[in-house]
């Protein structure tokens, strides 16, 4: 397990220094899946990391600003750090440092971000429809990442989980129990 | 704060926090409300769902609204909290037992369902209720269609995953056959029962709006399943 993590902080790290948005998703998407089968917050942990850093790295007004590579550097020594830990089997550092590391992330996108609602959050929303929409339940998905349950099925709404799903019992049908239930007095 | 007590032959449906959220979001809770009262149907939560849908955003300001909603209709009495017994307890355990145990990948088992959901089907067992009210799909399917769920979980996974049918088969039997409806058969039936008041005009573009509203707050519903139900709507 131990290993898998520092794969993927090891790729997040590859990834954030070359600006490549797009792995930045896929390790947060592979941090995910391991988060779900493992029921493990701190591959959940790894995967909102990874998928914030995703989208400062894909934010020109973020990378074009004048503190960005400052910013950038200190990141990637947060990611440095992480990897240290994993790699001297800390797992009680690790998970503070990445809780710390989260912070760190909120404090870049408050400080060269345009929205009130940051990024962290985002992530976790994110992150935990991906949970969602590979079979846990909303409140299960919600609690891996200490996402809002709102916020989750609110953005689950406005994607195509539901509809990319095969449907077996109709509203139509549901509907003949729901008048047999409202009608049988 | 009632229940128990009422529980005579009147109709009970135990409503998880997805539906309420649903409901709430797009204003549709009055609807509800006159819909109970109107067909003289119980509309029941647990604790649960009371900490999740009002204790816990009232205090946040993107959600006070909705909590709100949602706490007037408590105090309007066709929205009742259902309390815990030690029956709700054990039903909860044996539950959660079962739900963590019912489907394996890599040989672990996988934790589907949470506390908010598994307590909703611990109280809609306990006070035999006649539906269970939930948006969110994962528990609905669990109930309904384990392989499914078996489905999803394999094909996002993409991995192999084992379900102890044996287990499934005792969680579906221990929860029962209770029917499970969503926001949107509730959204349908308050239009065909004339409940809209004034929220909402009596035609057909008011019901594809409020059950696309529905979806579009998270409700698990295809827009194929509503577009095949507006069909056969007068």
């Amino acid at each position: 397990m131990k290993y898998k993590m520092l794969e993927l902080i090891e790729k997040s790290r590859i990834a954030f220094q070359n600006g490549n948005a797009m792995q930045l998703k896929e390790a947060s998407n592979e941090a995910t899946k391991e988060a779900v089968v493992g029921n493990d917050a701190v591959f959940a942990g790894i995967a909102v990391v990874s998928y914030s850093l995703s989208k400062l790295a894909s934010k020109q007004h973020v990378v074009e600003s004048s503190s960005w590579g400052k910013t950038k550097k200190a990141i990637l020594d947060s990611l440095d750090r992480l990897a240290v830990l994993l790699r001297k089997n800390k797992m009680d550092e690790f998970v503070n440092a990445l809780n710390s590391f989260e912070n760190e992330v909120r404090q870049v996108d408050e400080a060269l971000g345009n929205y009130v609602r940051n990024i962290i959050e985002k992530a976790k929303v994110k992150v935990s429809s991906g949970a969602y929409a590979r079979g846990l339940s909303l409140s299960s998905a919600a609690e891996l990442t200490g996402a809002d349950k709102t916020d989750l099925q609110n953005y689950i709404g406005i994607t195509k989980i539901h509809d990319e799903e095969e449907t077996r019992i109709f509203m139509t049908e549901r509907m003949k129990k729901i008048r047999r239930i409202f009608s049988g007095r | 704060m009632i229940l128990r007590q009422k529980s005579d032959d009147m109709k009970k449906i135990v409503f998880d926090s997805s539906t309420l959220i649903s409901l709430s979001d797009k204003c549709l809770m009055n609807v509800m409300g006159r819909m109970a009262k109107g067909e003289g149907v119980y509309f029941l939560i647990p604790q649960s769902v009371l900490d999740e849908t009002v204790l816990y955003p009232i205090k946040i300001r993107k959600f006070e609204l909705n909590a709100v909603r949602i706490s007037n209709a408590i105090d309007r009495d066709w929205l009742n909290i259902v309390k815990s017994t030690k029956t709700t307890r054990q039903n909860i355990a044996r539950i959660e037992k079962l739900a963590d145990n019912a489907c394996m990948a890599d040989n672990k088992p996988l934790k589907i369902l949470q506390r908010g959901e598994i307590e909703t089907l611990a109280v809609a067992k306990e006070l035999g209720a006649d539906a269970i009210a939930i948006d969110e799909r994962t528990t609905r399917m669990l109930m309904e269609e384990p392989s499914a769920l078996k489905e999803v979980l394999q094909n996002r996974l993409k991995k192999k995953i084992r379900m102890n049918n044996q287990v499934v088969k005792e969680f579906r039997e221990f929860v029962g056959s209770i029917p499970v409806v969503r926001s949107v058969e509730l959204i349908a039936l308050s239009y065909e029962r004339d409940y809209f008041g004034e929220e909402l005009p009596k035609n057909k573009t008011a019901l594809e709006a409020a059950l696309f509203a529905a979806k579009l707050s998270g409700c698990a519903v295809s827009g194929e399943e509503i577009k095949h139900y507006l069909k056969v709507v007068k």
